[in-house]
């Protein structure tokens, strides 16, 4: 076995890719089928896919620019924050703390270059980066001087290649480290003064003596909720201790990804109330606060040119998902909108319509389903309420001169009203009361049931102003044909399988899987027992549904024995044995009580191995083999 | 003495220690002084004081704690020590050692013996170099050899180099004295102050700066409060101080620096309440800042007044930063991790609506000991999901018996929302799993653990209006 192989066979589990089958060429090469029971125009199937395209790529561009805008903003905030701070004359010295809530730690720090007289370096510490203070301190520091020492090359070219090869060399000897830096700043010390430096704060200390600048350093901590907290602590005293320095300036940047009270719980009050005394938080997770996730729920309301509704089941379904998911909000929202507008193209032949041009395509197969429409009957039935003339009704119904089509067509043209007064809604919160931290989706919602008041009730602001806004929901006629929905649970199946309570599901009701009954065999009596016996996996899953954690395999295997339908299966062994030498031999040798116990023994242990590969229960642990544990729960 | 005694209060005794142990001839001066005293005792600050004062005493100072190891700090104890005999004859052209050399004790003594000969034929009496190791106790990597490599310094060096080094260690812990006491090494202490004695420490370190302070000459314009003179003035900061440590004693203690924090963070409020009338009348001014005496104002999270606007449904499952899904798994791991499996299917038949297994109705039979007392116990994850389904609501829209309602699950499903929330807190470390690192996290072979106690798992099942004491009942 060569070294290769036996690493593999140490490795715990294996990535395996399957071969991708080529699509046969030729044919369509849009994954659109033909609806309309496939009477579809192959032209209208191509429209429907390139419209669909158009409107996706329109969508996305403007998502990629809305998140765009997001990194800039934050960048912008931090950099404000650190660096054009109002600096507050405090006699004491102190740390300028930021804390990033939510943050992934991948958000970047730029340094903006405003000052010549002010040397900025930013020290990133990730957890693995930071076991204990003495680590971090010599990262810290060779960063600071390596730095420095760049800048001073690219400022007085001079080339001093020593330094430069020992630098090199550096990643590989921490301990050596002391007598490098050592020799790079001796060196330096002839141009540039009396002090010197090795690997400690001293470096910082004599900054200015060395490098002639004030110094600006700035701590990114990483993942601050991994590192050791009583070692950030220690950091933390230790970098106060330098704050003496007048010519330096510390921030320290925290990236937390679970919240301000576990830090505070975390660090000793003493350190708590030094970092309080210059400090400002900000929320980098843009799925706080509302408003990415309402710009791009708006900039969808806008793609689909105000002309699909969202029912309000889809909203609901959107609300309900975005609570779940709490870190990737924006991620989540694009993806089910995406998959949304997809399957609404995929499956509704009506959406080639959402172009009014193509209303030319309008023929008989539509009209046919536009008749069927709910809210076209209901106004048709209004329309007899109100007596109207039946000549009229009937020409509508049978699209005697295009009537039909031609209201149809009157329809297209009209925008959904709810989408302009959810505009204008926000409108009117934005710049008459000033409330911004309205969620869009949910105002949507609220207007979709008609309980936008309610809603907007929350807000003194709203509540104090003379302002009203009240929307009544409408129907309009066919706004079924153009509304995202969720009704068949499509979107909750796709976007959010279940995992393993498939199987479990298949296996109670495997009836919906096997195609029981429209198997056609002549045989009776097998016919009889598929009635009458579920597979072996399914009938002995039920039995294990009702068992505790662990079972005793013999009592498992009795049960499942007395549970079997003796009568048919001996019925089918009978007939087989016909056929069968060896069931033939098997029925003659052994009585019937017999019989039954040794084939029921043989299902048995089927079903247990096959529960084994499964995951679902685990054999042979410590050593006792009486046991079998289970590893499911269902419905306990 | 008695000017230092103006600069440093409730210190007589121990500066006049200081003053009988440290002389500029090294005959009469021992090698090694050991100043004891709690933080914020006024060690550094009368040492200073007395340095300051007798300036003709060459000395140089040390704060080990930003030297983590001992390696750095005997190479900034040979590096600071050169600078300071250069800086002092800076006439003389001594030849320049390299303070890194200094890689082992036996190294740092000869680096001293060779830095101190240099100076040999320039001085005609021998002079003491006092090092001041400030917090010695603080050094991260301290070890119980290294004090021993210190106070045995002077032995190594020879005694006849005309410049002598003395070592001053200011130590917190009495402990670690305690352990050298055997060596009989002259100790200084340092006891804490009194209350009586911080007050008026506070008054004299603070008070006029915080007159003079900013904040204060602003109010005073802005009020127009013209007719106050100096004294006046000062009474008020004095009595701001006193009121501080009135109102904060029992929180803070003895420590002076924690009453300067409350200092530095209230007086701000505190001014702001000042006006024309009260300004006078210290306890009218009182009343109206009452509130700022109330509360220490320690945390971070006071400045983030909750919204005082009705939160929504979805809005309020923000709090805690988690979803509901993952309060209720958080919720359903802390019951699988304290209550015992064999008691699963008699607790949760009762509550979910299905009864499958055995429906036992039976009464549950009462733990001995609490189980929220014991470590938490692991379980697999199937258990959990299974209990999360339990527990987990279902708002069924459709009405009870309806056609409808065969159509939507009564149960949650395990799908990948689920997932993804019981990996956000595993990676929040709210639970825990047994497996370090690289785990494969659906294997049965994985046993997971709650992470959280008791108090925070309340806190999150009271936010969801779930009662998890119910299945701790009788003994919670």
């Amino acid at each position: 076995m060569n070294v290769n192989e036996f690493a593999d066979a140490q490795r715990s589990h294996y990535t395996v890719y399957p071969s991708l089958k080529k699509r046969r060429k030729g044919g369509s090469k849009i994954p659109f089928v033909n609806l309309l029971d496939g009477k579809e125009l192959t032209q209208n199937v191509e429209r429907r896919w390139e419209l669909y395209h158009q409107l996706h790529s329109h969508f996305h561009d403007q998502v990629t620019n809305i998140v765009e805008n997001i990194e800039v903003d934050l960048k912008g905030e931090i950099s404000n924050m650190l660096f054009n701070g109002s600096k507050r004359k405090d006699t004491k010295p102190c740390f300028n703390t930021l804390f990033l809530l939510g943050s992934d730690s991948t958000t970047k720090i730029e340094l903006p270059d405003i000052d010549p007289n002010v040397f900025k370096v930013l020290i990133e510490l990730t957890p693995k980066e930071s076991p204990n203070v003495r680590m971090m301190l010599r990262r810290s520091m060779f960063k600071l001087f390596t730095s420095a020492d760049a800048e001073l090359h690219n400022k007085t070219s001079v080339k001093r290649e020593v330094t430069n090869e020992n630098m090199n060399d550096y990643e590989e000897s921490t301990e050596a480290n002391g007598e490098i830096m050592g020799e790079g700043v001796r060196e330096e010390d002839d141009g540039l003064g009396q002090a010197d430096v090795s690997y400690d704060l001293s470096l910082v200390e004599n900054f200015k003596a060395l490098f002639g600048k004030n110094l600006n350093m700035i701590f990114n901590f990483k993942e601050v909720d991994s590192i050791n907290f009583q070692t950030l602590d220690n950091f933390i005293v230790v970098l106060k201790n330098v704050l003496k320095n007048e010519h330096l300036q510390i921030n320290l940047v925290f990236n937390i990804n679970t919240n301000m009270s576990n830090i505070e719980k975390n660090l000793p009050q003493s350190t708590i109330r030094f970092l309080k005394r210059n400090y400002h938080t900000l929320d980098v997770s843009s799925n706080k606060g509302f408003k990415y996730g309402n710009r791009i729920f708006q900039s969808f309301l806008d793609t689909v040119d105000g002309k699909l509704n969202l029912s309000a089941r889809f909203v609901d379904f959107l609300l309900s998902k975005m609570a779940n998911n709490s870190n990737h909000n924006l991620q989540l929202l694009v993806k089910i909108l995406d998959y949304s507008l997809m399957s609404y193209f995929f499956h509704n032949p009506f959406s080639v319509f959402i172009d009014p041009v193509n209303i030319d395509f309008l023929n008989e197969d539509y009209l046919n389903m536009l008749i069927r429409c709910p809210t076209f009957m209901f106004f048709v039935e209004g329309l007899i309420k109100q007596n109207a003339p039946s000549e009229e009704i009937r020409s509508l119904l049978t699209n005697k001169d295009s009537t039909l089509a031609d209201f149809f067509a009157e329809f297209l043209v009209r925008e959904n009203p709810i989408n302009g007064y959810a505009k204008y809604v926000t409108q009117v919160l934005e710049k008459e009361l000033h409330i911004y931290n309205y969620n869009l989706i949910e105002l949507y919602y609220n207007l979709l049931v008609g309980r936008l008041e309610i809603y907007l009730e929350r807000w003194s602001a709203y509540r104090n102003s003379d302002r009203k806004l009240k929307f009544e929901p409408i129907d309009t006629i066919f706004q079924e044909l153009f509304t995202l929905d969720n009704n068949n649970e499509l979107l909750s199946q796709a976007l959010f399988p279940c995992y393993k309570s498939n199987l479990e599901n298949d296996m109670l009701h495997w009836e919906h899987t096997l195609p029981l009954g429209q198997s056609k065999t002549d045989d009776e009596t097998l016919l009889k027992l598929d009635n009458s016996m579920a597979p072996v996996v399914g009938h002995m899953f039920k039995l294990y549904r009702e068992a505790n954690s662990s079972i005793n395999v013999y009592d498992f295997y009795t049960t499942f024995r007395d549970t079997l339908p003796k009568k048919e299966i001996m019925d089918f062994l009978d007939e087989t044995s016909d056929v069968d030498s060896n069931i033939h031999r098997l029925l003659l040798e052994n009585e019937k009580s017999r019989v039954i116990d040794k084939v029921s023994l043989a299902l048995f242990m089927q079903a247990v191995f096959d529960f084994d590969h499964m995951g679902i229960i685990k054999t042979q642990n410590n050593r006792n083999y009486d046991v079998i544990e289970k590893c499911i729960w269902r419905g306990i | 003495m008695s000017e230092i005694n103006d600069l440093v209060l409730f210190r007589d005794y121990q500066i006049e220690t200081l003053s009988s142990f440290l002389h500029a001839d090294p005959k009469i001066t021992p090698p090694n002084l050991v100043i004891q005293g709690y933080s914020s005792t006024g060690k550094t600050h009368t040492l200073q004081q007395f340095f300051a004062v007798n300036h003709f005493l060459i000395n140089v100072w040390l704060e080990p704690i930003e030297l983590v190891t001992w390696k750095p700090f005997m190479q900034a104890v040979a590096r600071i020590i050169q600078n300071k005999l250069k800086s002092i004859f800076h006439n003389v052209k001594a030849p320049d050692y390299d303070p890194l050399d200094v890689e082992e004790p036996y190294l740092l003594v000869k680096f001293l013996n060779n830095l101190f000969e240099n100076y040999q034929s320039l001085l005609q009496d021998p002079i003491c170099i006092f090092l001041v190791c400030d917090g010695f106790d603080s050094l991260q990597d301290l070890d119980a050899a290294l004090f021993h490599k210190f106070i045995s310094l002077h032995e190594l060096i020879s005694v006849d180099l005309k410049i002598q080094l003395r070592i001053i260690y200011t130590i917190q812990d009495m402990a670690f004295i305690e352990r050298y006491s055997s060596l009989c090494l002259p100790l200084v202490v340092f006891p804490r102050y009194t209350m009586d004695q911080i007050v008026d420490i506070l008054i004299f370190t603070r008070a006029q700066e915080l007159v003079e302070s900013e904040i204060l000459r602003e109010k005073v314009l802005q009020g127009q409060i013209d007719e106050c003179s100096d004294d006046e003035f000062l009474s008020v900061a004095i009595n701001f101080i006193k009121l501080i440590v009135q109102a904060f004693h029992s929180y803070t203690g003895n420590n002076i620096s924690t009453l300067n924090d409350l200092i530095d963070f209230k007086w701000e409020n505190y001014v702001n309440k000042i006006n024309r009338q009260n300004i006078f009348d210290p306890l009218g001014l009182y009343r109206s800042a009452i509130a700022i005496f109330l509360t220490t104002d320690d945390s971070l999270n006071a400045d983030f007044p909750e919204n005082s606007q009705p939160k929504s449904e979805n809005e309020a499952t923000q709090t805690y930063e988690l979803s509901p899904i993952s309060k209720y798994l958080l919720i359903a791991a802390y019951i699988c991790s304290y209550l015992e499996p064999r008691y699963d299917s008699s607790v949760f038949s009762r509550k979910s609506h299905v009864k499958t297994g055995r429906v036992s109705y039976g009464r549950r039979k009462k733990m001995e000991i609490n189980p929220r007392y014991l470590q938490p116990s692991i379980f697999s994850v199937e258990r959990l999901l299974a209990v999360f389904q339990a527990i987990f609501p279902i708002d069924t829209k459709a009405q009870r018996g309806s056609l409808a309602s065969l159509k939507e699950d009564s149960l949650m499903r395990a799908n990948v929302e689920v997932f993804q929330n019981l990996a956000e807190l595993h990676s929040l470390k709210l639970l825990a799993t047994t497996v370090g690192k690289n785990i494969d996290f659906l294997n049965y072979k994985v046993k997971w653990k709650v992470n959280v106690p008791w108090e925070i798992v309340s806190e999150v099942s009271k936010s969801v209006n779930f009662d998890v004491g119910q299945y701790f009942t009788g003994e919670g």
